[in-house]
């Protein structure tokens, strides 16, 4: 019967599919695992689905006070609806546990950022496929007569130009003359490698990941690293990989800390959790404005 | 042939429908037919490669839709999804497959999206071999090409 079915039907029904069965399906016929395979498929199926997943990560500690971080998912759209969250373990591609650092970590298109101690080394996972890829390392050239607190911030993205998915990684140095030194890297998916960009031109006070919308990493920062400085929200394009802070304006108040610590939200684990940004504006409450995708 | 307003559509087994335009251009490609030649709306539009039997199930959903399109009130969102489901619950596989190549042929988006959600929903979680039953489709993978895709991700089998 499927041979009178033309493909681009057949890809109509698959992308109304679960990854799982998807993966089940490549086994039916040479034909049906050539169009799972495929780039446009994938593309397809990736707009077609309406579903958000939500992530949450959690530390337990273990008698040795080694923390342990395990990873939950729920279903985001039946959260909203319901307020109630049927959270499922998440098997972690990495053992054990205590390898991975759940402390900075984004995700993007179902695809999560995760940090592993070994090395340092950030890997890729994807929860529906089950694949992951470790990431070479990002070599950071640090001049040795800097010496002060060094900040590593990562963020991923999706790069629509380019069609890529990319991970940021900047280490910020706060030298002893109350200067700032940076550095940015940029790791691409389809090259498999990492890149040196512009030098991040604001300043951490505190390390985040980048929260992504409409093709750009946003971060809040401040202008400089002087204490009185304002804080603002600086982006990073991801396709033309470019800084801007056209948020500037927004003033925005000191974050409370302590409010908001619980770690939920499409892997986002940090405070920004409680902003949300809606075409160019930002408001101040995710859950009720639903602005998080 | 069919009064001001009404379009005669004619099967590939020589069966003749007449319908209301606003049921008919339900179908973009029969809105771009009559749209792009006046002589269709006058005479006979024929479907090709659709047979009576499917025609009619085509206009009986096409009438549904574009009543409800016209007036929210009497044919409720409700009342629609109830329809859709009746109308997809009723069909045999065969009808389906049918039903699903003449949608794509004469683009009833709404049809469509239905019958592919409907396959989609049918063929969740089956089984590789079940699948090929259904489909009739020819395994060509040789045992060991076969066994290595399982072996691959076996957490999904």
């Amino acid at each position: 019967m499927s041979d009178e079915i033309p493909d681009e039907l057949i890809e109509e029904i698959f992308s109304r599919l679960p990854v799982k069965t998807l993966i089940r399906f490549r086994c039916v016929s040479k034909s049906w695992r050539a169009i799972i395979g495929s780039q446009d498929f994938i593309r397809k199926h990736l707009n077609h689905s309406s579903n958000h997943t939500l992530i949450l990560g959690n530390f337990n500690h273990s008698y040795s006070g080694i923390e342990e971080p395990y990873l939950y998912s729920a279903d985001y759209n039946s959260f909203l609806e319901t307020n109630r969250a049927d959270f499922k373990e998440l098997s972690l591609p990495i053992m054990p546990r205590t390898e991975i650092s759940s402390d900075t970590w984004g995700s993007c298109n179902g695809l999560i950022c995760l940090l592993c101690f070994w090395k340092s080394r950030i890997f890729l996972w994807n929860p529906s496929t089950r694949k992951h890829r470790i990431l070479p390392e990002a070599k950071f050239e640090i001049p040795n007569i800097l010496k002060g607190d060094v900040q590593t911030i990562y963020g991923i993205g999706n790069d629509f130009v380019n069609d890529d998915y990319k991970v940021v990684s900047m280490v910020q140095i706060d030298t002893v003359d109350d200067d700032v030194y940076s550095q940015v890297k940029v790791y691409s998916l389809k090259s498999d490698s990492w890149r040196s960009v512009e030098d991040f031109p604001y300043y951490f006070d505190w390390g985040n990941s980048g929260k992504l919308a409409n093709g750009a990493l946003h971060w809040v920062v401040k202008a400089s690293a002087k204490s009185e400085s304002e804080n603002l929200i600086a982006a990073f394009d991801l396709g033309t990989e470019e800084y801007s802070d056209c948020f500037q304006k927004v003033r925005l108040k000191p974050i409370a800390y302590s409010k908001c610590r619980r770690r939920v939200l499409l892997g986002q684990t940090d405070r920004l959790l409680l902003w949300f940004v809606h075409g160019e504006t930002w408001g101040r409450d995710s859950e009720q404005e639903g602005g998080f995708r | 042939m069919a009064s001001k307003g009404n379009l005669t559509l004619k099967s590939c087994n020589g069966k003749e429908f007449i319908v209301e335009e606003k049921v008919a251009v339900m179908s973009t490609t029969i809105k771009n037919m009559v749209d792009v030649d006046d002589s269709f709306a006058q005479g006979v539009i024929p479907i090709i490669g659709v047979d009576g039997k499917i025609l009619a199930k085509l206009i009986e959903y096409c009438k549904e839709h574009a009543e409800a399109d016209e007036d929210e009130e009497v044919k409720s969102e409700e009342y629609l999804k109830k329809f859709d489901e009746k109308f997809v619950d009723e069909l045999n596989l065969n009808d389906l497959y049918d039903l699903l190549k003449a949608s794509n042929y004469l683009e009833i988006t709404k049809l469509l999206n239905l019958l592919c959600q409907k396959v989609a929903s049918m063929i969740k979680g089956k089984k590789p071999e079940e699948i090929r039953r259904i489909f009739n489709i020819k395994n060509d993978f040789t045992p060991e090409e076969e066994e290595e895709i399982n072996r691959q991700n076996p957490w999904a089998f």
